[in-house]
């Protein structure tokens, strides 16, 4: 009973984590940008899939992983550079050219790959045992590295210059491009960042879950959702409500059925909505 | 010669039905400018509805589309009014959540609706052409209430919310109500379009509830012209005949096509092609200008709107019968 517990809450972690690299990205572009970035998903489940094509050629996992984060987050400044900047005024066209630029990323999958499942041969051998019970390393390995990530992400957001360049965005555009910082580079820079963080996931993810062309969608609403439950634009509120929603699906995994994940999903982005419209973070908010 | 062109025929009835899914989507999205991105729900939902009443509960099949339509409206609230009291992008994530939440239940639950492989109806009408009329009666029918609706009755809160919402809500307009009106009414004429395909195709599945049909709606009525009544129908022909008359060359890469055209029209054309024909012929101001536009209206009276009434209709008549007659020159 204990071992099934602890097992559920330490797999519930490392998709957490794993999910946590892709809202994190979202969140932050959400936050400066005021844009969802509806070709998330896709720009992960491309990065998989070059991934894939990559080892094929090359043999090397690492080299593959690497050069397809770099392609994608290429991609990101693209999508900025090209389709969010030159239209950041009007929302409404703004949500149509993501959720575009994210079907063409999946047909332009479909087309080049066809209508395969693949994996990525990502693996760590062997076994641990952590408070009795028996988890592959495999697993730890990716919980430890994704926080890992998580981490440093944050003390660059919180330390570097080029964060608090973001964070002086996020707060008011206009008073910092009068202090001297270049949005449009700072802009182009947390794309960049974004995708290269959901690759990243999306590559982890990939040696665990099957993946198609249309993958990305689901891994985008599963973002979608913990940023709702996290409050829109949020980043604190996004790595917490990541955990507690990785672990609420390992549990709906487990006792009800996988099947019933998206459902879950949408209902908490109801619940959250009705209850609660600023999620998690008003939460901190409201009492400061 | 007409009848032999069954295939032909089969193109047009899928074409006025899309034309209804898009009129439909850009009621709610070119007018109060709230993006649905799940209008795969209320459209498959439609289907699934009518499927159920008529194969399991033997509902007479003539009232089932109207059924579907008023519980797909009724659905919609469901969504609407968590996110429609709020600003913000949280409608086009939540609908985009609930069309797949709702395909997954689908397929998770096979013992009732068994599963992909879809659910079999019994046909309202019999025959190609009697369905392409009705297909036709249906979509005129629907494009002039729309047009009622969103050109007519409601114009003025309708472009006030979509334009400028503080400002709105300032000259006393109740934004949350115009938002969720659309998005029912929407949802309602989805739903019906949704039935009268499933009772054509005989068959509904999953594929109906997908992201690809939510984003044909989208592609149709922005390759057409947002914000307009003809405009959608306009695109849904225009890529309807195309996929269909290219179908051997592009079939495999007809969604990257709708993809591209998508992000093409709405980054170097936003009125679409309707907005396109409109600055040539320099008649009707551009859609961006659409709340000056209002104030004119409102200045010269109810004037524009009759005759743009009429002339919706006449552009109705004339496209379906130049398509039937290029259908017939072309001895497909």
């Amino acid at each position: 009973m204990i071992t099934t517990a602890v097992q559920l809450v330490i797999s519930g972690l490392m998709l957490g984590a794993l999910y946590a690299l892709v809202a994190v990205g979202l969140s932050l572009i959400f936050g400066i940008m005021g844009v969802v970035n509806l070709s998330h998903g896709s720009l992960l489940a491309m990065a998989v899939f070059v991934t894939y094509s990559l080892y094929l050629l090359s043999g090397n996992i690492l080299a593959a992983a690497i050069l397809a984060v770099l392609l994608v987050s290429i991609i990101g400044m693209a999508i900025e550079r090209g389709g969010v900047y030159p239209f950041r005024a009007w929302e409404m066209r703004l949500l149509v050219i993501t959720f575009g630029v994210g079907k063409i990323l999946e047909q332009i999958i479909y087309v080049v790959w066809g209508p395969i499942y693949i994996t990525n041969p990502i693996y760590v051998p062997g076994s641990l045992e952590i408070l009795g019970v028996t988890m592959s390393t495999y697993r730890v390995v990716l919980l430890v590295l994704s926080i890992a990530l998580i981490i440093g992400l944050w003390i660059f957001i919180q330390r570097s210059k080029w964060g608090k360049a973001i964070r002086a965005i996020a707060q008011d555009e206009e008073a910092a491009s009068i202090f001297g910082v270049s949005v449009k580079r700072v802009r182009t820079l947390t794309f960049a960042l974004a995708s290269a963080l959901a690759a990243i996931a999306g590559i982890l993810l990939s040696s665990i879950y099957m993946f198609r062309s249309a993958s990305g969608w689901e891994y985008l609403l599963i973002a979608l959702c913990i940023t709702i439950v996290g409050g829109l634009g949020d980043m604190r509120g996004a790595i917490v409500a990541s955990f507690m929603l990785g672990v609420v699906e390992s549990c709906i995994g487990y006792f009800v059925s996988p099947l019933w994940r998206t459902t879950a999903y949408f209902i908490f982005i109801i619940i959250v909505l009705i209850i609660k419209p600023s999620g998690l973070s008003g939460l901190w908010r409201g009492r400061s | 010669m007409l009848t032999e062109n069954i295939y032909v025929i089969h193109i047009l009835t899928l074409a006025n039905i899309y034309a209804i899914l898009a009129m439909s989507w850009d009621l709610v999205s070119g007018y109060t400018g709230q993006v649905s991105l799940g209008h795969a729900l209320f459209f498959g939902g439609g289907g699934y509805v009518s499927a159920f009443l008529a194969m399991w509960y033997g509902v007479p099949p003539p009232i089932c589309p109207l059924i579907s339509g008023t519980l797909m409206g009724v659905i919609s609230l469901v969504v609407g009014v968590p996110c429609l009291r709020l600003s913000g992008p949280y409608l086009a994530i939540a609908t985009l959540a609930f069309a797949e939440a709702f395909r997954s239940i689908v397929i998770a639950l096979p013992h009732i609706t068994r599963g992909d492989e879809g659910m079999p109806l019994r046909a309202l009408i019999l025959g190609a052409m009697p369905n392409y009329y009705a297909s036709l009666v249906l979509m005129l029918i629907l494009a002039i209430v729309i047009h009622l609706i969103a050109n007519y009755y409601f114009r003025l809160p309708f472009i006030a919310v979509r334009e400028n919402e503080v400002a709105a809500r300032a000259s006393g307009i109740d934004v949350t109500k115009y938002r969720l009106l659309s998005f029912a009414l929407s949802a309602f004429f989805t739903g019906i379009a949704g039935s009268f395909y499933a009772f054509y195709r005989m068959a509904i599945t999953p594929e109906e509830l997908s992201i690809d049909t939510s984003f044909m709606p989208l592609t149709m009525a922005v390759v057409g012209g947002m914000g307009t009544v003809t405009g959608p129908v306009l695109g849904a022909y225009i890529l309807v005949l195309l996929t269909e008359s290219l179908r051997a060359l592009i079939y495999r890469i007809r969604i990257l096509i709708y993809a591209v055209l998508t992000v093409a029209f709405i980054m170097l054309m936003p009125g679409g092609t309707l907005g396109a024909l409109r600055s040539l012929t320099k008649r009707v101001p551009l859609p961006q200008a659409k709340a000056s536009e209002s104030r004119l209206t409102a200045l010269v009276g109810q004037n524009k709107s009759a005759t743009s009434k009429a002339h919706v209709l006449a552009s109705f008549v004339a496209c379906s019968a130049c398509l039937l007659l290029l259908s017939d020159l072309w001895h497909i």
